[in-house]
């Protein structure tokens, strides 16, 4: 679990350090993917609610303490996040392709959601249309990504949690 | 129960921290710098090799716009080359019917002038012909003397209704009465040397006036080309091997390879006059309805 754990961590890094230097011109209307959502649904699916809110959670605080900002607002949406895939892929089958799918898409979803909800309630200004529009194409850049990244997580998941063992 | 009054608490606590982390502070707080000081020499190297990626990617991209680009400007320039071609025949053609006008206005009350434009030429080596897209409609006849604004051209020797079938002067079978303008000496017939830049006059009697240089008219003398009309300059004067007479090369005033419109002489009008100051009528004579063949050049078309 510990070797798991510090994967994870160290995933979650490489995920923000990737999307602090993705290339705007390669991302969708100026969206760049959301890595470390991501990585916080998958492992909110092997590990369910409370675990995947305490991952997200931390992801989130990480997050917002490598950009030095409106600390708290991405450990809260992903912490949030973490909880409502645990409950939702609680009891699913998690080797068919279409559930990490609709749960990045109801993830990212969702974490925009609170995101503009919370830093509505921060005091924070955003335009509508312009969050909107660039929440679209972050869901869509998310979603797309998950064919290339659930794979590898599955099988990295599977070797650090013992899913099949567990399952037994 | 604790975990929900901890959460609860946690929530209201990083809304305070938003609060108090948000563009408002003057600088970044917490962890955020160190955090950000581990980060940055992977964040510098990534960085570099993500602009290499872009870059990468940018060459595609640009290539891909560049071909696009170059395609466009190559139809365009390849428009711009048809219009300017389309534009330099407009002016040469413009040119060329300018001299035909002028020619045409000069002569106007010394002959009924009929404008034709060249639509074929005879493509074998044994005739020269063209065709004129001018026919017995207008009035064309067999026999009708055919000229240009520099020149003779030659004669008509067939017509249908839209064409007529022009002999020209470099053909072998074609022959005209001259005269030296310079000397007023009428020395025979012209007739093609086989090329399509020479003519020749032959047999002309060895005490006549020619020297390379001289102006070659017609002389007027049979029914189908009129007196004074340009044929060529004279370009050279030798001996024949028999000694008695000697030959002469003459270069035709006419291009014949580059003519495109000609006027067919369809009659002259009596009461004319000379018309002077145009390549036509160099020789200043008034055209005349030809008279009796000279010399014992009894051929139909002197």
């Amino acid at each position: 679990m510990l070797t798991y754990n510090l994967s994870l961590a160290g995933l979650s890094l490489a995920g923000l350090i990737l999307r602090s230097i993705f290339p705007r011109t390669l991302g969708l209307a100026w969206a760049t993917p959301d890595f470390p959502l991501l990585l916080v649904v998958f492992n909110a699916m092997f590990r369910g609610p409370l675990p995947g809110a305490a991952g997200g959670f931390c992801i989130g605080l990480a997050e917002d303490l490598f950009f030095g900002r409106f600390i708290g607002l991405n450990a809260l949406a992903k912490g949030a996040v973490g909880l409502l895939t645990g409950f939702l892929a609680k009891s699913i089958y998690k080797e068919n392709m279409w559930v990490p799918v609709i749960n990045v898409f109801v993830g990212s979803a969702f974490s925009l959601g609170v995101v503009f909800a919370i830093g509505h309630l921060a005091g924070y200004r955003w335009h509508f249309t312009v969050v909107f529009y660039q929440g679209v194409f972050e869901l869509l850049f998310n979603v797309c990504l998950v064919p290339f990244v659930y794979g590898p997580f599955f099988h990295f998941a599977d070797r650090r949690l013992h899913l099949r063992e567990d399952n037994g | 129960m604790l975990l929900a009054v901890t959460a609860t608490a946690v929530v209201f606590l990083l809304l305070y921290l938003m609060q108090n982390t948000g563009w408002g502070q003057s600088d970044m707080v917490g962890a955020g710098k160190p955090l950000r000081e581990i980060a940055w020499p992977i964040q510098r190297a990534v960085g570099i090799a993500g602009g290499g990626l872009a870059d990468f990617f940018g060459y595609f991209r640009d290539n891909k716009e560049l071909r696009e680009e170059n395609a466009e400007l190559r139809k365009t320039l390849d428009e711009a080359e048809y219009w300017l071609q389309q534009t330099r025949e407009i002016r040469e053609e413009n040119r060329r019917l300018g001299e035909m006008l002028q020619f045409k206005t000069n002569h106007d009350r010394v002959f009924d002038l009929v404008a034709a434009r060249i639509i074929g030429r005879d493509t074998d080596n044994w005739n020269q012909t063209v065709i004129l897209d001018q026919g017995s409609r207008v009035g064309l006849a067999c026999d009708m003397a055919v000229i240009a604004p520099a020149g003779m051209v030659g004669r008509i020797v067939a017509v249908t209704p839209h064409t007529a079938e022009v002999l020209l002067l470099i053909d072998r079978e074609s022959a005209i009465g001259v005269q030296v303008s310079e000397t007023r000496f009428t020395p025979g017939l012209v007739a093609g040397s086989g090329r399509d830049d020479l003519l020749e006059l032959q047999r002309v009697s060895n005490e006549a006036e020619m020297a390379a240089g001289q102006t070659v008219i017609t002389s007027g003398y049979g029914s189908i080309f009129p007196k004074g009309l340009v044929v060529g300059t004279i370009e050279l004067v030798e001996a024949d091997p028999n000694g008695l007479t000697k030959r002469a090369t003459i270069r035709p005033a006419v291009d014949f390879r580059r003519l495109e419109e000609v006027m067919v002489i369809r009659a002259e009008l009596s009461g004319g006059e000379a018309p002077t100051g145009d390549g036509a009528s160099e020789g200043g004579e008034a055209p005349t309805g030809g008279g009796a063949p000279e010399g014992g050049d009894g051929d139909a078309d002197l």
